[in-house]
């Protein structure tokens, strides 16, 4: 279990990142959902140990981590959201040397870990190329591959996905739901459906803020009955928006879909929906942003 | 469209931080080039501080910086979009090639022109300084500045920046550009040294694109009025170097402009893809992730440190940079230890000492560079390669990252020493030398010299941990090294305050370091200490994760300090207070802390308090005798004297001051009939009143006792100066008598006499000589206060020791560890005398009753036979030749390296390791110096120990312009007339180089003031024509008649005049009393040249030759500036089968070789030879002075 508590950070250049953030995250995955900037990266790296909050506290199975953060590094595994490659070195002797990074100082003992990690990363048949040659996917399986030496507690990947082309993206979420079920595993996402295929629990944070947290489906079903459905030409949109309260617009064949949020049956055209983590997703980010009333 | 391009591009650099930060650094160099006399570009000699000359060597130097300050401006126009990720947005738009690759360059290259420019400002401004001597500053010409800027600058400015665009836009890299361009710049230089030294003069002035080897073509021999009034033509091979290099860059471009095509970065494009595994693996594979767990004990961090230091190490020798670092020092130091200390191109054996010396200064710009880049990269590159964050998060303490760091810095800087160390190792047994003295590298190199840059490279790390960027990090360590070199110039020179700075450590082969490397430890002691500080705060200030402001990190200090971090500082901290106390106490309390300055203010006040007692008549020393303890583990001696002096004027003495040498501390002096009336401590100057009077023709004796002990270690010259009083040292003492014995009177050597040192301290210029006919001085000799001496020395040493001083030794004998010689000349000699002392091999041999010795370094033995040959010849020649041989015995000590001369002292001639002991003399081809340098010592017993010279212009033509003669007269009897040649070329060369380098005013070799580029140089040239044209015998005759005349002639000393009186009696025709006049008594110069020669065969088997010949003759005055004068002489003409350069022995390829009457003008001989003639010569043996020696042989 992660407790983090009323966690705040401002930036010297007076961006505040983080405002007051607390969060309960017990052992299995769990979902970390925002826009870009929303201070997703901030939190996670705070959690790293690689930044210091303003004021706040975290814990990890009662070890404080701001005060030992050397003891949390014993049991982390880390997927930064922008890692690159030092050029001229290989999968393998990259892994070897965060092994000893982690930790392992036996030889033998490191070997067969880094050659479990390759295979189950799939990256044994190229652990000795060049890392700088690997693709975005490969990159990343190498990536999730240094997180879980040595069988770390707590895993943090930060969007991990963006980027990827659906085949890569499937292929590593596969790859995170095989994680073990008995640690605290956080997935940073601005991708909703990446925690609606993993995530048994999850958070909406924006600006700086966690404006919702809970089960996906019970998020889910707190909008059910309120979403409602139109299909209208792309020059109608501006014109429903100021009637409506709008969520969402998504073009679909070249026509706007507009979701809205209404107690009851807006009427002018509009059919019910059936809400998804997307409606939970951007209702929740157009009421943290003001743009409509707080509901349900 | 084309302009748009290049206007945004100029419009960019102008307003980048880079331009303005150029701009103020290139004004501010060439104006401190000119108006501080600290910072020095070339050398100007006696020019206007703004002549010409000056004006082209600043710009010529400039743009060689110029070049590398631009080349930011150019890979910042080649890869910015690359870099800041705008290609493909700029790729994709309508913007054509030309537009793209040429614009862009033309608008950097003008923002790169600017900043050079501005140099020229800096230095125009820089000569209206008030402080500046006006007498050397000539009128502000506007064209000086605009040749020097444009054609010099220019060209050279556009061909490398255009190679630096070329490689930076096709290779996408900047760390190769960068790269490519230094190599180039040192690449040129080493270049056009290498083919001047083989002669290719044309390919020296093409291949260096700076035009400095071409312009050093044509200025090479430019007197001072040249300097100040000439500019160097565009024409001949500058010409063609401006044209070739223009075209080389515009060629270049064009290909460049061509080859460039709207793609994202070809290297990884033509990367391999990498075949990536099954994709559906991955989803079938059963879950089963290791669970292992780490160890947490304590040894793992140390393991964590080891990883990390190989991985940055690792890092570092993987890259591209770095070994072109190295090829560069590698490059640099093979081509110095093929011309390893060539004295008139002749090699010495490779010892380790002379090659430490080259690599030292071959891999100092490799290791600087090191320095600034990988302390940058080191810090930088997790950050750069967005790593940081997954390394921060691991379990590895901090203190693994930082101090990985910092070891694998250290591990870089000894690996590129230890690989080039290898590489003089391997040159050393390839050139068959096996005495590798492998210690020395580890100890003289690896450590000694590695030192600062160990501590630099530290600083380097510790100084990126800090500033927010790297390119600011670099910027402090460029301006920290500029520090280094400038600020001990500029009188900040106190190693307490220069972070990696120790005392001086010469080394020499004899005498090892002798307790200097001692003293250098304590500074670096004291440095490492303080590193470690920084360490500590650099660990406690660096930060995992993302970078955090400097200020915010400093909050932090206190909490990274853990207890063993601050038990570390608080060790370092103490030891370096401690260490700079104890420095302190050495060199500022025990000894005197003198600077540079000081020692120049404290030789303007020696002048100004004593000056008056110039000419004040003093008494003569008659006898010598001394009793010098030797103490050679503590560099120490003392000595009990005896000298007797005589009143030799004809009034009455009153008052004598007596004066000891500034670091000689006096303990007593008992004056007989004399009472001390005033003492002064900080000049060493004492004086005496004499009751009674000291009547003409009286003597008396003085007795004195003065030592010196050194104590701790000191500032400033570790070393004393050999030519000063000299110094006792753990093995190879060389102790003379300006240290050992009194003087009465001015002591006239320890004034300032460079022109701009009195100025500086507002002292009017001295004249070097006192005129040739200023009556007074003819009475003087050497010494004021002495004409010729008896002299008796008794020289106490350690046991193990050999110590020897002038004249017989007639006793010795040892008691316990002390060991006693005593020493008596049997004749009169020059009141000059050493004292030497070392665990000295011998070897000894009797000739004609004169016994030869060389006292010599044990390891040192390869010459020695032929010093003894050179002795046993040079004595037995000049005593036929000139008179008998005054001593019974002549000796060589070696000493140690800490000066490159030999000197000759009454029957005993010390000799520096440096010169003749290494040389390699095994190839006969080359110049046997060793025996050339053994004749002339000899000589000076002729010449300074029997005919000395009056204090007066002209007396060094005697002394040494003699003994250079006789050298040459027994060289060309061992080796021929061809070595001779190849031996007065050097010479020539020398002479006419070296005028443009005189201070005050060039003077006809009879007049001739102390200047050694004419009592040496033009006098071989001068004696071997002069040789030629009257005959060897009446010149040795002239000689025999002088010696006879003037040895041991006191009042008046022998003068210039006599000599030249003598040779006159001996010159039977018009001819060579015109000649004499031209040689001696004037500057001559002649201007010779084949213009044309044509050959055919004729019917009777032999040959027609006509050679067309222009000549003239010129007399120059003592600026440099010449006339022309009527020209009437019969000169060598010559006609040869081969070239008589390629030619090293016989002359069967001498056809013709006769003397013609020359007239000025244009002449053509018509002559017949039996072969086939393949080259014509007009005075093609160079034996007279002719300012363009190569034009006078021309090839068929």
């Amino acid at each position: 279990m992660l407790e983090i508590q009323n966690l705040s950070k401002t930036y010297p250049n007076g961006v505040q990142a983080l405002k007051d953030v607390s969060l309960r995250i017990p052992v299995g995955m769990y979902g970390l959902l925002g826009p870009n900037g929303a201070g997703k990266s901030t939190l996670m790296r705070t959690v790293a140990t690689l930044q210091q909050p303003d004021t706040g506290t975290i814990h990890l199975d009662g070890l404080d981590v701001l005060d030992k953060p050397a003891e949390l590094r014993k049991t982390l595994g880390y997927l930064p959201q922008d890692f690159g490659v030092y050029p001229r070195i290989s999968a393998l002797n990259m892994l070897d040397h965060m092994a000893v990074l982690k930790g392992f100082t036996n030889k033998k003992q490191r070997r067969d870990l880094i050659d479990g990690l390759l295979h189950q990363t799939n990256l044994h048949a190229v652990r000795k190329k060049a890392l700088a040659g690997f693709s975005g996917g490969m990159r990343q399986r190498f990536g999730i591959a240094q997180a879980l030496i040595g069988d770390p507690q707590l895993i943090i990947v930060d969007e991990p996905t963006a980027g990827l082309d659906p085949e890569e993206r499937n292929r590593f979420l596969n790859l995170l739901s095989d994680i073990g079920e008995n640690k605290v595993v956080i997935l940073s996402t601005h991708i909703v459906d990446d925690v609606t295929n993993l995530c048994p629990r999850m958070a909406i944070i924006a600006e700086g803020q966690i404006v919702r947290e809970g089960r996906p489906s019970d998020l889910i079903n707190d909008l059910r009955g309120l979403v409602w459905a139109k299909t209208v030409s792309r020059q109608e949109v501006e014109e429903h928006s100021t009637r409506h309260k709008v969520i969402s617009t998504k073009l679909n064949a070249g026509r706007s879909v507009l979701h809205v949020l209404s107690d009851t049956d807006p009427g002018d055209g509009f059919e019910a929906h059936e809400p998804d983590l997307e409606d939970v997703y951007f209702t929740t980010l157009r009421s943290a942003s003001g743009n409509i009333a707080e509901v349900a | 469209m084309f302009s748009d391009v290049l206007l945004f591009e100029l419009r960019y650099h102008l307003k980048s931080r880079l331009f303005l930060f150029g701009c103020a650094i290139f004004f501010l160099l060439a104006f401190l080039a000119v108006a501080s006399p600290n910072v020095q570009i070339g050398a100007l000699g006696g020019a206007n501080y703004n002549s010409p000359f000056a004006i082209l060597q600043t710009h010529v130097f400039m743009a060689m910086i110029g070049v590398l300050v631009g080349a930011a401006f150019l890979i910042s126009a080649a890869l910015r979009d690359t870099d800041e990720r705008m290609a493909e947005i700029i790729y994709s738009t309508r913007i054509g090639k030309l537009d793209y690759v040429l614009a862009r360059f033309i608008g950097a290259f003008i923002a790169a022109y600017l900043v050079y420019a501005a140099s020229s400002f800096g230095f125009a401004l820089a000569t209206l300084m008030p402080w500046l001597d006006p007498g050397l500053i000539g009128p502000f010409t506007l064209w000086h500045y605009v040749y020097a800027s444009v054609f010099i600058g220019l060209p050279a400015l556009f061909a490398n920046s255009v190679i630096v665009y070329a490689f930076a836009v096709l290779t996408r890299d900047q760390r190769i550009a960068y790269a490519v361009i230094i190599a180039l710049l040192v690449a040129y230089q080493v270049a056009a040294s290498m083919l001047g030294q083989m002669d290719y003069r044309v390919a020296a002035a093409l291949v260096d694109p700076t035009g400095s080897a071409a312009i050093g073509e044509v200025m090479q021999y430019w007197t001072v009025f040249e300097r100040n009034t000439q500019v160097v033509p565009i024409e001949g091979t500058l010409l063609l170097n401006r044209l070739l290099w223009l075209a080389i860059g515009a060629l270049l471009l064009g290909v460049t402009v061509r080859r460039f095509d709207f793609l994202l970065s070809k290297t990884r494009q033509r990367k391999k893809k990498i075949e990536d595994g099954d994709a559906l693996a991955v989803s079938s594979r059963p879950v089963g992730f290791s669970t292992q767990h780490a160890e947490t004990s304590a040894s793992v961090a140390w393991h964590q440190f080891l990883a990390r230091t190989g991985f940055e190490v690792r890092a570092i020798l993987r890259s591209v940079f770095f070994w072109v670092l190295l090829a560069l020092a590698v490059a640099l130091s093979l081509g110095n230890f093929f011309s390893l200390s060539q004295i008139y191109g002749t090699p010495v054996y490779p010892v380790t000492r002379a090659l430490i010396q080259v690599l030292s200064g071959s891999v100092t710009l490799s290791l600087m560079i090191i320095i600034v880049f990988y302390g940058a990269d080191l810090i930088w590159r997790d950050r750069e390669s967005r790593y940081q964050d997954i390394l921060g998060a691991s379990a590895a303490p901090s203190w693994t990252f930082v101090l990985a760091k910092m070891v694998a810095a250290l591990m870089v800087v000894l690996i590129f020493l230890a690989e080039t160390a290898l590489v003089a190792v391997l040159f050393q047994l390839f050139s068959g030398y096996t005495n590798l003295e492998l210690g020395l590298y580890v100890i003289g190199y690896l450590y000694d010299y590695g030192v600062l840059f160990y501590l630099a490279i530290v600083l380097s790390v510790v100084v990126q941990i800090l500033v927010p960027n790297k390119y600011v990090g670099m910027l402090v360590m460029v301006v920290y090294l500029i520090g280094l070199i400038t600020l001990s110039n500029a009188g900040f020179e106190d190693p307490l305050y220069l972070y990696g700075a120790t005392s001086g450590t010469p080394y020499s082969d004899m005498n090892g370091y002798d307790g200097l490397l001692g003293h250098a430890n304590w500074y670096t002691l004291y440095w490492l200490c303080f590193a470690t500080v920084l360490g500590v705060v650099g660990y406690a200030l660096w930060n995992r994760g993302p970078l955090e402001k400097l200020s915010v990190r400093v909050t932090k200090l206190g909490a990274n300090l853990t207890r063993p971090a601050v038990a570390i500082l608080s060790v370092a901290g103490l030891g370096f207070f401690a260490l700079m106390a104890w420095i302190y106490y050495n060199t500022h309390v025990v000894n005197e802390y003198t600077t540079s300055d000081d020692n120049r203010a404290f030789a303007a006040n020696y002048e100004r308090k004593y000056g008056h007692l110039k000419g004040q008549p003093i008494p003569r020393f008659t006898d010598v005798e001394m009793e010098v303890d030797l103490y050679p583990e503590s560099n120490a001696f003392s000595v009990r004297g005896m000298q007797i002096f005589e009143n030799k004027t004809g009034a009455a003495i009153r008052q004598m001051p007596v004066g000891f040498g500034f670091q000689t501390q006096v303990d007593a002096i008992e004056i007989e009939g004399a009472e001390l009336i005033a003492s002064d401590d900080e000049f060493n100057v004492h004086q005496y009143e004499f009751e009674p009077p000291l009547m003409p023709g009286e003597q008396r004796r003085m007795t004195f006792e003065v030592s010196r002990t050194p104590r701790g270690f000191k500032h400033g010259n570790v070393v004393p100066s050999l030519l000063g009083g000299g110094g006792v040292f753990g093995n190879g003492t060389f102790v003379n008598s300006q240290a050992l014995a009194p003087y009465l009177g001015f002591n006239e050597g320890a004034i300032l006499t460079d022109r701009n040192d009195r100025w500086r301290e507002g002292l009017e210029p001295v004249r070097r000589a006192a005129d040739l006919d200023d009556e007074s001085q003819w009475g003087i000799g050497f010494r004021t206060d002495s004409d010729w001496v008896s002299f008796k020395a008794t020289v106490t040493t350690s046991a193990d020791q050999v110590a020897i001083a002038p004249g017989y030794l007639i006793e010795e004998s040892t008691d316990g560890d002390r060991r006693r010689y005593v020493y008596e000349m049997d004749a009169p000699m020059q009141n000059f005398f050493a004292v030497l002392s070392a665990r000295y091999a011998s070897r000894i041999e009797d000739h004609n009753g004169v016994q030869l010795a060389v006292f010599y370094h044990p390891a040192h033995e390869w010459n020695v036979e032929r010093i003894i040959e050179s002795l046993r010849d040079s004595i037995s020649y000049f005593s036929e030749t000139y008179s008998p041989y005054q001593y019974r015995q002549m000796r060589v000590l070696e000493f140690p390296a800490y000066a490159s001369f030999a000197q000759s002292f009454p029957n005993t001639v010390p000799w520096s390791e440096d010169i003749g002991f290494i040389a390699d003399i095994t190839d006969p081809e080359d110049i046997d110096y060793v025996y050339y340098v053994g004749a002339h010592e000899v000589a000076h017993q002729w010449w300074a120990h029997q005919v000395s010279a009056a204090n007066v212009q002209g007396q060094s033509s005697i002394i040494e312009t003699l003994a250079q003669y006789s050298a040459l007269m027994l060289m060309e009897r061992e080796y021929g007339p061809h070595i001779m040649r190849r031996f007065l070329k050097y010479e020539l060369d020398n002479y006419l180089s070296s005028r443009g380098g005189e201070a005050i005013e060039e003077l006809p070799l009879y007049r001739v003031e102390n200047q050694g580029y004419i009592h040496y140089r033009k006098g071989s040239i001068v004696m071997y024509a002069l040789k030629d044209y009257m005959g060897q015998q009446a010149v040795d005759a002239a000689l025999r008649n002088f010696v006879a005349e003037a040895a041991y002639k006191t009042d008046p000393y022998p003068r210039s005049r006599d000599l030249i009186r003598h040779l006159r009696d001996q010159a039977t025709t018009d001819e060579q009393q015109a000649l004499i006049t031209d040689l001696f008594e004037r500057i001559t110069l002649w201007d010779l040249k084949v213009e044309e020669a044509t050959t055919s065969a004729r019917s009777d088997g032999r040959f027609d030759v006509s050679i067309g010949v222009s000549a003239s003759k010129f007399e120059a005055d003592g600026s440099g500036a010449q006339t022309e004068v009527p020209l009437d002489l019969p000169i060598d003409i010559g006609i040869f089968s081969k070239n008589p350069d390629d030619v090293t022995q016989g002359d069967e390829h001498v056809l013709l070789l006769e003397k013609h009457r020359v007239q000025d003008g244009n002449l053509t001989f018509e002559l017949i030879v039996d072969e086939e003639p393949s080259h014509v010569g007009i005075d093609p043996y160079n034996k007279l002075i002719d300012r363009n020696s190569d034009d006078n042989l021309k090839a068929l």
